[in-house]
């Protein structure tokens, strides 16, 4: 009986010893101290969680385990990790292999990684230390973007105060520019307006020269007047000649001067006006730079309503000369001075535009205009097709008359068909005259209202005509 | 003493410093117990047939239990273990997890509360039934040392088969794992065992292991003094074997508390 038991402990106690064995085995195995190995160590300024018996892998392979772990004893000196590699992995661990702590996984446990090193350094030899690479460390990213974080925050907080600055700046000078541009506008428009008639007045004086009416006309196309310029001429080439003579005879007087003591006269006179002439150049820059309000854009508004007064003046000598002895008779025989001045009675009366031809075409309203989108009349596409077909066919015509554009228009009182037909003519001149280029003072308009387009027909009184006047 | 409590006016804090006294008394019954087993484990002449005996009844014939129970404790953590780290795609943790559980607390306490099922309560109803039975007196009046013959033995037993009980229950458990992976993943078994070893450390693996031996301590120190100490006829014999379970039971997860602590102190980086 007692040698039964004792197998049957023999067994058990046996057969549990193995299996404890076994164990120990395979956690040495896995540990690698079963294996031949070397030693080599690393620094580190922080070890993050590393201790003895943390595995060491090289290249990702488990080659073996942290063995100690030399405290530094100054706080500027660096943790000394020491551990075994197993000897297989040799030959792949150079000098300048690198070591760096990671992690297993995302929650695992901290491992020493050792990076296979390059052919061209030496095998590590035994007992070295190897290079390593500070652990990356969560803390610290999240120190480093706080820290970005509030230096990003305290430049947008400078720049915002700068734009905000900028922006009250810039408000300030559209404020002054608008001031000054609201100022100047009127002027500008005088000016434009007034540049505008001379130029019409002139095109239509020269049109009138060239064609040789009135006297100046008359001037240009007479041929004895021509002679007698021509003798003129010849005169004047005879007195210049006299001139060159006079002059060469003051050129003599001139060096006998020279010789005398007057030169070095004139030549002071001359620096002490020179000096003078700085004085008051000096004087006039103190004198605006000391004027504040009246600076640049006062002198600019003051200049500007000087050139709009000249321009004034020079229109209404225009107009005048229109009216003069020497030109009148052509804007008489034509039946008006000026087309955007023209009632709609002188246009109706048989003086406008004696002489010409009439070349009409009428335009109904339905088929010319169209609504946008705040109720207004205003030219469709369709519209500026059928002026461009009808101006075309009017532009085949000579041009030596004003091309009228009458308005009509048939609902409501006096008052308002007036202004519906003036702003039709108005729409339609605008468009054409910018469309095909055309001087404004030869394309006139007139608003006719609720008046037939002509006595007896059966044409719809809303729309537009417009008149072609022209001789052959 | 007992006089004086007696007479306190309250008598629910009569009862209960009754209660405390007793405890104390018992308590104090227990450590004497258990010094006169150390005391008596050194004295000659040494009973190796009994403690053989002692083994085979505890260890050897605990063995059927151990491997069934380790098969089943260790596939069912395995099924928990993968359904845990399915969610982080971490299924290749398992036989490291499975390992860790096992080796360094599941297998150690499992062990032990089987061993105070079984093992206690045989203990605490054989010496309750010699002592109720007059059997233990007669030893004494032959001059036999009853504690050295029949109390050091159960005790020595314990504490040599608990370790060994828990290696197998360790590799029992793992076999069970092992069974539950090859079922759902068709794991090998070199990667399997490989994985499961090569994150445990010596550490991990030697103090939980010998810890055991203290479990076994308690466990028998704790029910042959409750069976060598029963009284009552065959109603104090049930009582001295279920006592000594619940009592074992209690005392090795208690003592585990201060063990795997004490462990923790040694071996800082793993252990328990």
């Amino acid at each position: 009986m007692e040698s039964k038991n004792k197998v049957l402990v023999g067994l058990f106690v046996g057969g549990c010893l193995v299996l404890f064995g076994v164990g120990l085995f395979l956690i040495g195995s896995a540990n690698q101290l079963f294996t031949k190995s070397f030693h080599v160590y690393a620094d580190f300024a922080k070890i993050t969680g590393i201790q003895n018996g943390s595995k060491v892998r090289v290249a990702g392979m488990d080659a073996g385990t942290v063995i100690r772990i030399d405290v530094p004893p100054r706080p500027e000196t660096k943790f000394r990790v020491h551990f075994r590699l197993a000897e297989k992995l040799h030959p792949i661990v150079r000098a300048d292999s690198m070591a760096s702590i990671q992690t297993d996984g995302l929650l695992g446990n901290k491992y020493l990684q050792v990076a296979a090193g390059t052919s061209d350094a030496p095998v590590a030899a035994a007992d070295s230390m190897i290079p390593s690479t500070e652990p990356f460390d969560w803390g610290d990213l999240m120190d480093e973007i706080s820290s970005a974080v509030k230096q990003v925050n305290g430049v947008l907080t400078a720049v915002k105060e700068q734009l905000s600055s900028t922006l009250t700046e810039v408000e300030n000078v559209v404020r002054s520019v608008n001031v000054v541009v609201k100022d100047a506008t009127p002027a500008v428009k005088g000016i434009v307006e007034s540049a505008h008639k001379i130029t019409g007045s002139l095109n239509e004086i020269i049109d009138g020269v060239q064609a040789g009416e009135g006297t100046m006309g008359a001037l240009f196309k007479d041929k004895e007047l021509y002679a007698s310029v021509r003798r003129s001429a010849e005169k004047t080439e005879q007195t210049i000649e006299n001139v060159r003579e006079a002059t060469a005879s003051v050129k003599k007087i001139t060096a006998k001067v020279d010789e005398s003591d007057i030169v070095p006269e004139v030549q002071r006179t001359v620096a002490n006006l020179q000096r003078i002439t700085l004085q008051v150049k000096d004087a006039v820059d103190k004198f605006q730079s000391a004027s504040g309000e009246g600076g640049v854009g006062e002198n600019l508004q003051r200049t500007l309503a000087d050139a709009h007064e000249a321009m004034s003046d020079l229109a209404d000598n225009t107009e005048a000369l229109k009216h003069n002895f020497f030109f009148r008779g052509f804007f008489k025989r034509r039946g008006f001075y000026d087309l955007g001045s023209i009632t709609t009675r002188e246009y109706l009366s048989k003086g406008f535009a004696k002489g010409f031809k009439q070349h009409r075409i009428w335009l109904e309203s339905a088929e010319l205009f169209s609504l946008d989108s705040k109720g207004i009349q205003v030219l469709s596409p369709a519209g500026k097709r059928r002026l461009d077909e009808v101006i075309a066919e009017v532009m085949t015509l000579p041009r030596n008359g004003p091309l009228i554009v009458e308005g009509f228009a048939g609902e409501g009182t006096d008052a308002q068909r007036y202004l519906v037909s003036r702003r039709r003519s108005s729409r339609v001149q605008t468009y054409i005259i910018d469309r095909f280029r055309l001087r404004p003072t030869y394309v006139g308009i007139v608003a006719r209202g609720a008046e037939p387009v002509a006595p007896g027909s059966a044409v719809n009184k809303e729309g537009i005509a417009i008149v072609s006047y022209y001789k052959e | 003493m007992p006089h004086s409590i007696a007479s306190n006016p309250q008598p629910w804090l009569s009862r209960f410093l009754l209660g405390v006294e007793e405890s104390l008394g018992w308590f104090g019954g227990f450590c004497q117990f258990a010094g006169l087993i150390i005391r008596e484990s050194i004295r000659r002449p040494f009973e190796f047939g009994e403690l053989l005996r002692q083994v085979v009844a505890v260890g050897y014939r605990s063995v059927p239990l151990i491997v069934l129970s380790g098969l089943a404790v260790g596939s069912v953590l395995s099924m928990h273990t993968r359904s845990t780290l399915e969610r982080f795609g971490a299924e290749a943790m398992i036989p490291t997890a499975l390992a860790f559980a096992l080796v360094k607390e599941t297998g150690p306490l499992v062990t032990g509360l089987l061993m105070a099922g079984r093992v206690g309560a045989g203990i605490g109803a054989e010496l309750g039934g010699m002592r109720v039975t007059e059997q233990i007196d007669a030893l004494e009046s032959l001059a036999v040392n009853s504690v050295h013959y029949l109390v050091v033995t159960r005790v020595w037993a314990c504490v040599i088969a608990a370790p060994l009980l828990t290696v197998l229950m360790n590799f029992s458990g793992l076999a069970g794992g092992f069974l539950a992976e090859v079922i759902v993943s068709g794991t090998s078994f070199t990667y399997y065992l490989h994985t499961a070893f090569s994150s445990l450390a010596f550490a991990d693996y030697i103090p939980p292991t010998l810890k055991t031996m203290v479990f076994g301590f308690i466990i028998g120190t704790m029910s042959t003094y409750l069976g060598y100490n029963a009284s009552g006829g065959a109603e104090g014999v049930g009582r001295a074997s279920t006592q000594s379970v619940v009592y074992s039971s209690i005392g090795l997860i208690v003592v585990n508390v201060l063990l795997v602590k004490f462990i923790f102190f040694l071996y800082p980086g793993g252990g328990a």
